[in-house]
Order: C-alpha cells, then structure tokens, then sequence
C-alpha cells in the first residue's frame, strides 16, 4: 500500500524519505533502510576505530597487506550491495504495476510520467 | 629511430585517436544548450559509466597516487576508502535529479538547487565556488600533461609547449561536440588508463621485486628494521611522520561527502538516457574504483627500488626511465596518464564554462545572455576563456595553487547537505540554504586559513560541514517555507 503523501502547505517539519515514486513500494523501502544501514557500516570500517581493529586481525591475502585487504573489501562490499538493491528496485518495477516481466511502472523509467504514476497512487 | 622519438610518437598518435573520437559524436548532436551541456540526455551505460569513472581519475591517478603510495604508504589507503562509498548518494540523487531535469530542463546542479530553494543568489554564489574550484583542478591537469610529454622528450618539449598541444585537443573536442565528446573520449581515455594501470601496477612489482607478496614483504622486512611503519594504516603524513587518525578519518568522511557534490560529476545525471542508466552506473563504479590497486602497487614498487625521489609525484617518470623498457610500452604509459589528466580536464573545461554562463551570468546579466542559441555560443566563448586561464596559471603564473586545490575539497563538500534537503527536507528554506552554504564556506576558509586555530586536527570541512547543518537548520526553521508546488516537485520527483 503506498504511503499517505504530505501535505507542502506548510511542509512537514521533519525529513520525508520515502516520497518518490520508488519509495512508496514497502519492500523498496525496507531495501533501502538496509542498505543505508550497510553503507554507513561500510563508512565506519574505513576509519578509526574500527579500521585498525579490523586491520590487525586479517591475514594477508594474494600478497597484499592486510589494511590494503579491508579497504578492498569496503569497494567490493559496496559493489554486492548497491548490485543487490538495483536488484531489488529492478523486481519491484516489473512485479504489481505492470503484470509483464520486463514492463517498468510508469516514472520509474524518468519517462517524465511520474505526474500521472502519482495520481493512481 | 631513438627510444624518445617513438614514445612520443605513441602519444602522438593516441592524442590523434582522441581528437577523432572527440569530434565525431558532435555530428548527432542537437545544437541547443541541452545537447551541448546535457547531450541531448542521451547518455548511454558505456559512456556515463567511463564519464564518471575517467573523470575523477585524474592526472593524480598517475602521478599523486603513485606518490602517496611511495612515500606515506598506507595513508593512499583513505582513497579507496572515501571512493568506496562516496557514489552511493548518487543512486538516489541522480535519478531525482534527472527527472527534474527533464521536466524543467535543467542542465547544472545550480539550477535544481536555486529552483528548489527559489535563489539567484545561491546560484552565482555556487557559480563562484564552483569557478574557484575548478580553476586550480583543471591547472592541475594541465601541469601534469606538460610535465609528462617534457620528461618522456627530455626537455626537447617544453612543459608549457606539452601542455598547449595536449590542451588544444581537448578544446577542439569540447568546443564541437560538448559534452558527448568529454563522453566519448572519456571512454577511450578510460579503456586505455585501465589496461595500462593493471599491466604496469603488476608487471612493475614483478620485474623489481619478483611479485606483488615478495614486494610487501620487503617493504615489511625493512620496517622491522626501524623505517616508518609504512604499511600499517593511517601510514605516513607529508612530512614522514605518523599521520594522526584524526586527520585520517575526517579525510575519509569529508571526501566521502564531497565525492558527489563536484558540479562537473552531479551534472552529469541530466546526460543519463535514463534511470536504469545511472543506477547502473552507480552499481558498476566500484569496478572502475579496483583500478587504484595496481595504481598503488606501482608507487610501493619504488619504496625499496628507487629511495629518496623528491619530490614523490616524480617516482613513476623515474621508474619508467630507470627500468629499462621498450619506447612502445613506455610511450603507451605516458599516453595512459595523459588520458587520465584529459578525461578529467575536458569534463571540468566544459563544466566550468557551462556553470559560468548558466548559473553566473545568465543570473546577473540575462539580456547578454539571450535565447538557446546565443547561450551555446556564450558556453563555447567560456570554454575558451576557462582554458586560458587555467593555461596561465599552469605556465605563467607562480601562484601556488596546490592550496587553492586543497581548499576546494572542503568548499565542495559544503553543498552536500544542500542536495540533501532537497530532496529529503522540505522545510529547508533558501535563506537557511544560504546561511548554512556561506557559513560552512566560512568555516572551512578560516580552518583552512589557520589550521593551528582548529580544536581538534580534524579536516577543516568537518567544521565547516557542522556549522552548515547547525545554520541551515536553525535559519530554516526561523523563517518562512518556500512554494509547496517546488518543495512538492522535488520532495517527490
């Protein structure tokens, strides 16, 4: 069920997050919570404290040392995630509004539909 | 034939290769302002993913990286770091910003963000930030292009006579094709950079040390001896002594924020032909981000290698020259970096001037300005105009701009929370988006200015990020809401 809009007269007080048109899938939003969730956890293992932690436990691997390692895995971390999200936003697209494989809502594609997408919300 | 002549002549040819795949895609183009600084909004997977990625690879790629690595070791780390996740934002940014593009037929971040908060003044005021930023950036590209074709020539080619050929081409491109030949060009220049990091980031530890672990190794050996910890993050700062993780992690996080903040890159979410387009391209960047490891590699090479080079910028020119390699190998290494200070500087060349032209003087002075047309010939005078200045500094001049550089990063950063509210805050106003944007302005200068002042050796743009949200927030609150119908398009875009 999609979300109840705010009203901009006057706008809300607080943060509005999930008002696009991708936002208003429930599965879609759950996605990006955990997915936010992981990038900030991400971001703290880049830098102190547990970057260095994290550093002093692993091994080396094909060579490399192992501070080299963890900020390779922060990429390749990152990579699965943002892959496992489009994923996610991909599936949801396709699945209730169009009934078709393959068929994105309209506005999902930045056809400059999202006026109308909005209206059968 | 010598060695020299038939490595510049593989640059040669490479910098003929790029004016071709320059020009040509400017024969489909329209010839509006949105197909000369948006390409029609045609941009496809191929050409945004190495727009991007060639982009921020700059001339640092091929010579700062390596010389970090060299020389403060672990402390290069923090690049991949911030890199890491500082395309995320785009994933949600870029596409918002792309429909709205569409829509009202934006083409710079300026636009969306002096819609959204219904100020000219932001705009001239993000014009000027953007025009202090990338002067020195695109100097920057320039020096280094001079620098290379000087050594690979041995001084038979001056550094300002390499730096006006390499930059001639990229006017040529930029000027007749706009923003479809930074595209096009990026990719080759970004096909070519990848192919000759990965083959010289590997073959070079190989050839010195027997291999990429025997090469740690050494370096670990040596260590133990009483070196500097060089491989044990935060590494080393500029003057060899322990850099502090203070320093570290708030270069990290600051970075991270101004990483799609840089105007030339955001503006490139209007070029996407789509949604899928840009998020996919978010989705890939990582792959192109791997192609600092051998980067790295190549400066660890020298550690053992070549000790005492100086300055550190300096140890791939001497590693190519020491090792005895064939001109061919050597000409493609120098026409690698070359594309990597091009594929930078023709997306900066072309973005300073649209930004000067769209978001400065068609603010201040409208009637100069004129319909579509008249403004494509304004942006084409302004790329030519940008390219001189930025020639005078890199050859002219003796400003430092290194500090003008290191300062930008800190300025750009501060416009992050301003792409935050638009899309997420609806009761930021414009007036706490000039307070918060001028304050951080503010506080990042004075930081930058007197770093002895700062509290905690932090980098500057963390206080200058804190007191923007602290302004932005409290003067928003305190004053009245903008246009529901705006705060509404873009809130929901």
């Amino acid at each position: 069920m999609a979300p109840l809009m705010p009203s901009y007269d006057p706008p809300p007080r607080g943060l509005v997050l999930f008002a696009s048109s991708e936002g208003r899938d429930r599965a879609q939003r759950r996605a990006r919570i955990v997915y936010v969730l992981v990038v900030v956890a991400v971001t703290l293992g880049v830098i102190w404290p547990i970057y260095p932690w994290a550093a002093a436990r692993l091994p080396s691997l094909l060579g490399l040392p192992p501070s080299l390692v963890w900020v390779i895995a922060a990429v390749v971390a990152i990579f699965f995630a943002t892959a496992g999200l489009f994923a996610l936003d991909r599936a949801s697209q396709r699945g209730p509004g169009s009934g078709r494989p393959g068929v994105e809502r309209p506005g999902a594609d930045g056809s400059g539909a999202s006026d109308e997408f909005r209206g059968e919300a | 034939m010598s060695a020299g002549t038939i490595a510049l002549l593989c640059c040669g040819l490479y910098l003929l290769v790029s004016l071709v795949a320059g020009i040509l895609p400017g024969l489909r183009v329209s010839k509006s302002v949105s197909g000369y600084v948006a390409g029609d909004r045609s941009m496809n997977l191929l050409v945004l993913y190495f727009v991007l990625g060639a982009s921020i690879f700059s001339s640092f790629a091929f010579l700062g990286a390596p010389g970090w690595a060299y020389s403060r070791g672990a402390a290069a780390f923090y690049i991949l770091g911030y890199g890491a996740v500082g395309m995320v934002p785009l994933y949600f940014f870029g596409p918002r910003t792309r429909r709205l593009g569409q829509r009202f037929g934006f083409v710079t971040q300026a636009e969306l963000l002096s819609f959204r908060f219904e100020s000219r003044t932001l705009s001239v005021l993000l014009a000027v930030l953007s025009f202090i930023a990338f002067i020195p950036y695109l100097t920057l590209q320039m020096k280094g292009a001079g620098f290379l074709l000087a050594t690979l020539s041995d001084g038979a080619i001056s550094e300002a006579v390499g730096a006006a050929v390499t930059y001639a081409v990229v006017l040529i491109y930029v000027l007749s094709s706009g923003v479809l030949g930074v595209g096009w060009t990026n990719t080759l220049q970004g096909v070519f950079m990848m192919v000759v990091a990965w083959g010289l980031g590997l073959y070079l530890p190989h050839r010195l040390h027997g291999g990429v672990g025997e090469m740690f190794d050494s370096i670990a050996a040596t260590v133990r001896e009483g070196a500097p910890a060089l491989l044990e993050a935060p590494g080393l700062a500029a003057d060899g002594t322990p850099w502090s993780w203070w320093a570290f992690s708030s270069a990290v996080v600051v970075s991270a924020f101004g990483f799609t903040a840089w105007p030339h890159l955001f503006m490139k979410s209007y070029a996407a032909a789509s949604d899928r387009v840009l998020r996919w391209t978010v989705v890939l960047y990582p792959t192109f981000q791997l192609f600092l490891v051998p980067i790295l590699l190549i400066g660890f090479a020298g550690v053992l290698a070549y000790p005492g080079v100086s300055p550190a910028d300096r140890i791939l020119p001497v590693m190519l020259t020491e090792v005895e390699l064939s001109p061919i190998l050597v000409g493609l290494v120098c026409a690698g970096a070359l594309a990597a200070s091009m594929s930078s500087g023709d997306a900066i060349l072309h973005a300073a001037a649209s930004i000067a032209v769209r978001d400065g003087l068609a603010q201040v002075a409208p009637s100069w300005v004129g319909d579509d047309a008249s403004q494509r010939q304004w942006i084409r005078g302004g790329v030519v105009v940008v390219a001189a200045i930025a020639y005078y500094f890199a050859v002219v001049s003796e400003v430092s701009i290194v500090a003008l550089l290191l300062g930008a990063y800190g300025g750009i950063a501060q416009i992050f929370p301003l792409l935050f509210c638009t899309f997420y805050w609806p009761r930021a106003t414009g007036k706490g988006a000039l307070a918060g944007l001028g304050g951080g302005l503010a506080v990042n200068t004075f930081f930058l200015v007197l770093p002895q002042l700062k509290p905690w050796p932090l980098h500057e743009g963390v206080y200058g990020l804190a007191a923007n949200v602290l302004l932005l927030v409290v003067v928003s609150l305190m004053t009245r809401p903008g246009d529901p119908e705006r705060l509404r398009a873009c809130t929901e875009a």
